[in-house]
């Protein structure tokens, strides 16, 4: 690590704009979840209140008012997230594996996943949505399982290359002499030592299928809709009710924030295709 | 060596499967359906109409508009957020109080997701409830900042906050993996910090700089959630990004095939930066 002594920036200057950008940065989340915990008389009021009664009317309202169906929609983003994050590690890991130890693949599988990753998503939405409507795909949790495990494939891939990359060898070679079997191997001694990087691999599917937009609001009409298009759904048909949006898009970023605090460490790689470690 | 091949095309199988079902196919179906005039109603049943799709989209206005948006859209944000994240990497690089927390604050827009993002901010800029609104109009500022002329800048705003997170995260661990040596070599030398920064530290981040900026570039250009949720690219089509504009023409004005068209042209565009960018991260991948 360098030292402060070509810093442009004094220490107080740099303490200030950290301290003004994180204000900003997280105000938004801040403001919605006190706007969830206002009365509809507090949220109006001018000017904003900063220091009120909590209610949680809100939320009882979000869950059990009817004509809502936001329990509903929680349910659908935790079922189609998990399957998709356990779905891509079934996936990926041995192709990751085979790449990294055999080399097969690494010529033209790669560079395809990477640019999977570039290309604009809606350049597969018609396709999908003419595909789904032919095959009673529409609208149901396993159309956007599927979907999803496309998007992740490129992170899901390149997070565990470059973990397997820096897995010790030795052990793998001790095993084979032994006499264990390449799949014995991977399910003996790999599995055990990848686990920080299918756990990484995992939440941070799960968060990204959470908070995928643009295939849940076009292949989704009412049975199989996310949180994400739900709370934006609220908005829009019950756009007066701002206490009610705010308890729900709460809820819906309480999961993703609080698994990204496992993640920190292996965000990097995961946003930069592994560019950076 | 032949049964580690066997077993390498084995473990891969699921992933080729996956990817010639979910992205080869519907890739090249997308081409194919440029060609058709597929509609809501007809594509069950459509018709080929040879290069009639791609036509009018090249004389469809609002074509070049999206794409003009997005370019200007893209150009702006990209730079904000390549040096507010550089001037927040420079910033926390060394010891601060609450340096933990500053972070924790600063990464916070990176795992909310940007539909959500987006309706935060319908909800904190509305005319009548938000309330940075409020202090706005209270400080004699134009109160409504998704209302024209303001809104283009304010979705640029929303950008900048919710990913200079990004460029500030791969720029900081740039900077913490910079050996200590050449920098020691500059101090001694009597270099000032604009010229350590200028001479030093910004041709060593140079290839990190290049990662945040393409994924960035190519990451906006093709903006949907934030702006479908705040704006839907209105009014009018003031704010339509490429994205926006090939949504609305397949879904809400039902021009299935000519979406797509209007997709293959962008995925033209898109193939000089796109083949660059791959070329550049592979590099550093091992």
């Amino acid at each position: 690590m360098t030292g402060a002594r070509w810093n442009l920036l004094h220490t107080g200057g740099a303490w200030a704009l950290a301290a003004v950008c994180g204000v900003m940065f997280s105000f938004p989340v801040l403001n919605t979840v006190l706007t969830s915990l206002k009365t509809a008389a507090d949220i109006s009021s001018a000017p904003p209140k900063w220091v009120f009664t909590p209610t949680f009317e809100h939320y009882a309202n979000v869950f059990y008012a009817a004509g809502y169906r936001f329990s509903q929609f929680l349910a659908n983003s935790i079922l189609i997230s998990l399957a998709c994050s356990a779905l891509l590690v079934v996936v990926c890991l041995p192709a990751a594996y085979s790449i990294v130890r055999f080399g097969i693949g690494r010529a033209r599988l790669l560079p395809a996943a990477v640019s999977l990753r570039l290309l604009p998503p809606v350049t597969f939405a018609v396709p999908f949505f003419i595909v789904y409507s032919a095959s009673g795909l529409l609208d149901t949790r396993t159309g956007l399982v599927l979907v999803n495990l496309l998007g992740n494939v490129p992170l899901g891939l390149l997070i565990f290359v470059s973990f397997i990359q820096e897995l010790p060898q030795e052990l793998e070679e001790s095993a084979f002499l032994d006499g264990a079997s390449a799949v014995q191997t991977l399910w003996h001694i790999v599995f055990p030592l990848a686990y920080p990087g299918i756990g990484a691999v995992a939440i941070l599917t799960f968060i990204w299928t959470w908070n995928e937009f643009l295939f849940a609001l076009m292949l989704t009409i009412n049975k199989a809709t996310t949180v994400t298009v739900g709370a934006s759904l609220f908005v829009t048909a019950w756009g007066v009710l701002w206490g009610d949006v705010a308890a729900a898009i709460s809820v819906a970023v309480v999961p993703t924030l609080l698994f990204s605090l496992f993640v920190q460490r292996y965000l990097v790689r995961g946003i930069t295709l592994g560019a950076v470690r | 060596m032949a049964q580690e091949r066997r077993l390498g095309y084995a473990f891969l199988a699921p992933l080729t499967l996956l990817l010639l079902g979910l992205a080869v196919f519907p890739g090249l179906y997308a081409y194919y359906l440029s060609a058709l005039d597929a509609t809501l109603e007809t594509f069950r049943s459509p018709r080929f109409t040879g290069l009639t799709n791609y036509v009018r989209i090249l004389t469809d206005r609002e074509f070049y508009d999206a794409i003009g948006f997005s370019l200007r859209y893209t150009v702006v944000v990209v730079t904000l957020e390549v040096v507010l994240g550089l001037a927040l990497a420079i910033a926390l690089n060394r010891e601060l109080r609450g340096k933990r927390i500053l972070i924790s604050l600063l990464l916070l827009p990176l795992m909310v997701s940007p539909a959500l993002l987006g309706i935060m901010f319908r909800l904190t800029l509305n005319e009548f409830i938000g309330t940075v609104s409020y202090y706005l109009r209270a400080s004699g500022f134009p109160a409504n900042l998704l209302a024209p002329p303001y809104v283009p800048y304010t979705l640029m705003v929303v950008d900048v906050i919710q990913w200079t997170p990004f460029t500030f995260l791969i720029l900081y661990a740039g900077l913490r993996s910079i050996p200590d040596e050449p920098v020691e070599a500059a101090v001694v030398d009597g270099a000032g910090g604009w010229q350590i920064l200028r001479f030093v530290i910004l041709p060593l981040l140079q290839p990190l700089l290049l990662t945040a900026g393409f994924l960035r570039g190519i990451d906006a250009f093709k903006t949907f959630d934030t702006i479908q949720v705040l704006t839907a690219g209105g009014p009018g089509s003031l704010t339509t990004t490429a994205s926006i504009y090939v949504y609305k023409m397949a879904f809400l004005a039902g021009h299935l095939g000519r979406a797509n068209a209007a997709v293959v042209l962008l995925l033209f565009l898109l193939s000089i930066p796109m083949s660059q960018a791959i070329r550049h991260i592979l590099r550093r991948t091992p």
